[in-house]
């Protein structure tokens, strides 16, 4: 069973179609990269997924419940950061915390507050008012409330916002310990690419409504890029139907093909295409940056 | 000599004769109601709810059908004599009696509540429907003793005292409880 | 359930340690001691018995509370809302209508400290007449309904229309109105369709059976009609607000 599955998702608000057939799904373990500019349904889409708002069209099930059915009982087992934090200005970090961990049913001890405190970089002896925190500090405070109940799935809307460069790297270093040590699946939604280059195995780039690239991010080996660019014969046929183990075809156009390749060799995938029609001339490997998928993706979307 | 005798005869006769139809005549404008009102048995009190007690009998040989009988109250301080609205005096003003046969009393009760002191006098009066005029019953005058009000030695304090009880309390409890500390008391790291 | 109890802590809380709540007891407090001292120190109204007195007093108190419940209901999901904190409540596990529960029973724990408030100024003013522990009695109760009704009220609205200050406009109309028609003259009131409204009327039942029960010292026989139109509507209020707050969207 998947983690989450999303299929067919529709959802407007008013007569402003957020979200367009959105499909996507995470594995047990991942970290799911959301990747995409302001207004193009992530935060949505987390939502949907946390069953804070419903759907118009489609199916959604995380860890096999329908958040909007399920409301109470998945939220035992999943938690969030959502953008805005929601914290309490007159609240001191303790009482935040203590506050949260009783809403979830959770047992805190002064210990183990100290170090939920203690792992996010937050002095556990800090009296003072939230309100009276930096940006960063709040953003901290906000990652271990969405902790305190040992989530299975954790949702984080721009977990790293408002840190400096080490704040960002302890971040980090907490999700991926949290993800390979406690078997957490995460999902993030952010704008900041080296955040997912870090941390994603697999992303989604969404933009006006649609998922545009959705996948494994086969970014650890440089020397070895995944995209190619195969252009063929003018006048020659593309063929209709795609259907080619580890090769998916990304882009088309007249003259050329984008396709990852994931499991073959770049020989090997020439020759399967080859043989199944599509007359190449030339085969251009294309640099595989996170950065250049994004705005790929975003700023001319991939053929309909 | 009897024509002569006749003269005083026919005079007493007439006299007569009128006498008894002056007797007819008021007799036939007597009230047919009597109506009586009771001073309640108790000192009166400003504030006290005492029960006026009113009673109508039928003094006619015919049944009274459709009576009204209400209350009238009047302030009898020298010198600011006046009639006195009685809706916020009693909850219930006027009375009617269905049927009185005759001879029959109905008793009703007036409660009201003193709500001024000072001298007053209250009567009952009671119109019946045959009747041409209405009958009233005695005036009963009473006395209210006036009783102490507000007592600004109660009230002063209270009412200076609380809302700067509260400011108190809660400048403290946001100084000393509640988990927060004021910025500037917090030790340094 | 056990989620309601942290809730219910923090919204008291919150009551007394942000101005939100502790400013409403402090306006609540001065009203009444500029009331008592107008009692005392103007001619007219040092002319009213205690007992008239007590049941101005108890109006006001009245008037107060069914205020701070509409402020505090309109502030229940709206202001959460405003304030960016409503989605971190709805993450917890927590149905709406546990959210709505937890805000309304932090509500009547306001009104009761309101009403502990009252307790000296009442003494005050009405301890050498008659009829004082039964306003005392008859408050606490008419009290709870009212801060039931408008507070209820005005947290099933925060559930829905998206601004506090659009809730607050529409809470304040609709006390507004019921309290208008007590402002009538007496006349107007007694009229047949002047008694129908008082009737349907919370708030006018609430102040006619603290009238009866200070002024006229008529007992509980006499307040049934207007008590069981309260519970009904307290009751009705309570419902809507539990089929309203199923769904709570950001």
């Amino acid at each position: 069973m998947n983690t989450i599955e999303v299929h067919g998702v529709k959802k407007e608000f008013g007569e402003k179609l957020v979200l367009n057939d959105i499909s996507l799904v995470v594995h047990k373990q991942d970290i799911y990269g959301f990747l995409g500019p302001n207004g193009s349904g992530k935060t949505t889409t987390l939502r949907i997924l946390l069953g804070l708002l419903q759907q118009d069209e489609g199916g959604v099930r995380v860890l096999g419940m329908n958040p909007v059915s399920a409301g109470v009982s998945l939220r035992r087992r999943v938690n969030a950061l959502p953008e805005s934090h929601g914290l309490y200005g007159w609240m001191s970090s303790q009482t935040y915390l203590k506050f949260f961990a009783q809403m979830y049913g959770v047992t805190l001890t002064p210990q183990n507050c100290t170090y939920r405190l203690q792992q996010v970089g937050l002095s556990p002896n800090d009296a003072r008012p939230i309100n009276t925190f930096s940006r960063g500090m709040k953003q901290s405070l906000g990652i271990a409330r969405a902790m305190i109940n040992d989530p299975e799935v954790l949702f984080l809307d721009e977990p790293t916002s408002g840190f400096d460069p080490r704040g960002r790297r302890e971040i980090h270093d907490l999700l991926l310990k949290l993800n390979q040590e406690k078997g957490v699946t995460i999902v993030l939604s952010t704008h900041i690419l080296d955040d997912v280059e870090r941390l994603c195995n697999r992303i989604a780039i969404l933009d006006r409504g649609k998922v545009r690239y959705e996948g494994r991010l086969a970014l650890t080996d440089r020397n070895q890029p995944s995209r190619y660019r195969f252009h063929i014969q003018k006048g020659s046929q593309i063929p209709s139907s795609w259907s080619y183990p580890g090769i998916s075809l990304m882009e088309r156009k007249d003259s050329w093909v984008t396709c990852l390749i994931d499991g073959v060799s770049p020989a090997q995938a020439i020759k399967t295409l080859v043989e199944g029609g599509l007359a190449i001339i030339e085969a251009e490997a294309l640099s595989d940056t996170i950065e250049d998928l994004y705005l790929t993706y975003t700023t001319r979307g991939a053929d309909e | 000599m009897k024509l002569e005798c006749l003269k005083p005869l026919t005079l007493l006769t007439a006299v007569h004769t009128f006498l008894l139809c002056a007797t007819l005549v008021f007799a036939a404008d007597a009230p047919a109601i009597k109506i009586t009102l009771e001073h309640p048995d108790q000192t009166l009190r400003l504030g006290d709810t005492p029960a006026f007690i009113g009673t109508v009998t039928n003094l006619g040989e015919t049944p009274l059908k459709g009576v009204v009988v209400y209350l009238s109250l009047v302030s009898l301080e020298p010198g600011n004599e006046h009639p006195v609205d009685l809706e916020d005096w009693s909850a219930e003003k006027a009375v009617r009696i269905d049927l009185l046969p005759p001879g029959q009393t109905s008793t009703h009760q007036w409660s009201m509540r003193l709500i001024q002191a000072g001298s007053f006098g209250v009567a009952l009066t009671g119109i019946g429907t045959e009747e041409k005029q209405p009958t009233v019953s005695p005036l009963v005058r009473f006395y209210v003793e006036p009783k102490p009000g507000l007592d600004s030695k109660r009230v002063l304090p209270v009412a200076i005292g609380e809302p700067l009880l509260l400011l108190a309390l809660w400048g403290a409890i946001r100084l000393l409880g509640g988990g927060i500390k004021h910025p500037l008391r917090v030790p340094s790291e | 359930m056990n989620s309601v109890i942290p809730l219910i802590k923090k919204e008291t809380l919150e009551d007394f340690l942000t101005a939100r709540g502790v400013f409403s007891l402090i306006v609540a407090s001065v009203v009444l001691s500029a009331f008592s001292i107008l009692l005392v120190s103007n001619i007219e109204l040092s002319l009213l018995d205690n007992a008239q007195a007590v049941y101005l007093m108890v109006s006001i108190i009245l008037a107060l509370a069914s205020l701070v419940a509409i402020i505090q209901g309109s502030d229940g999901f709206a202001g959460e809302r405003d304030r960016a904190t409503l989605e971190t409540l709805m993450l917890t596990p927590m149905t709406g209508q546990g959210l709505a529960a937890a805000k309304l029973i932090a509500m009547l724990f306001s009104w009761l400290i309101l009403f502990v408030l009252c307790i000296p100024y009442l003494w005050a003013v009405g301890s050498t007449g008659q009829n004082l522990w039964a306003a005392v009695e008859y408050l606490s109760l008419m009290g709870t309904l009212l801060v039931l009704i408008f507070g209820g009220l005005a947290l099933t609205l925060s559930a829905k229309v998206k601004s506090f200050r659009g809730v607050l406009s529409i809470g304040l109309t609709v006390f507004l109105f019921s309290g208008s028609p007590v402002l009538l003259g007496p006349a107007l009131r007694q009229s047949a369709v002047g008694q129908m409204i008082d009737l349907i009327n919370p708030f006018a039942d609430a102040l006619n059976t603290l009238d009866s029960v200070v002024i006229d010292s008529q007992g509980i026989s006499f307040q049934v009609i207007r008590l069981t139109i309260m519970i009904c509507y307290a009751l009705g209020v309570l419902w809507v607000l539990y089929t309203a707050t199923k769904r709570v969207e950001l």
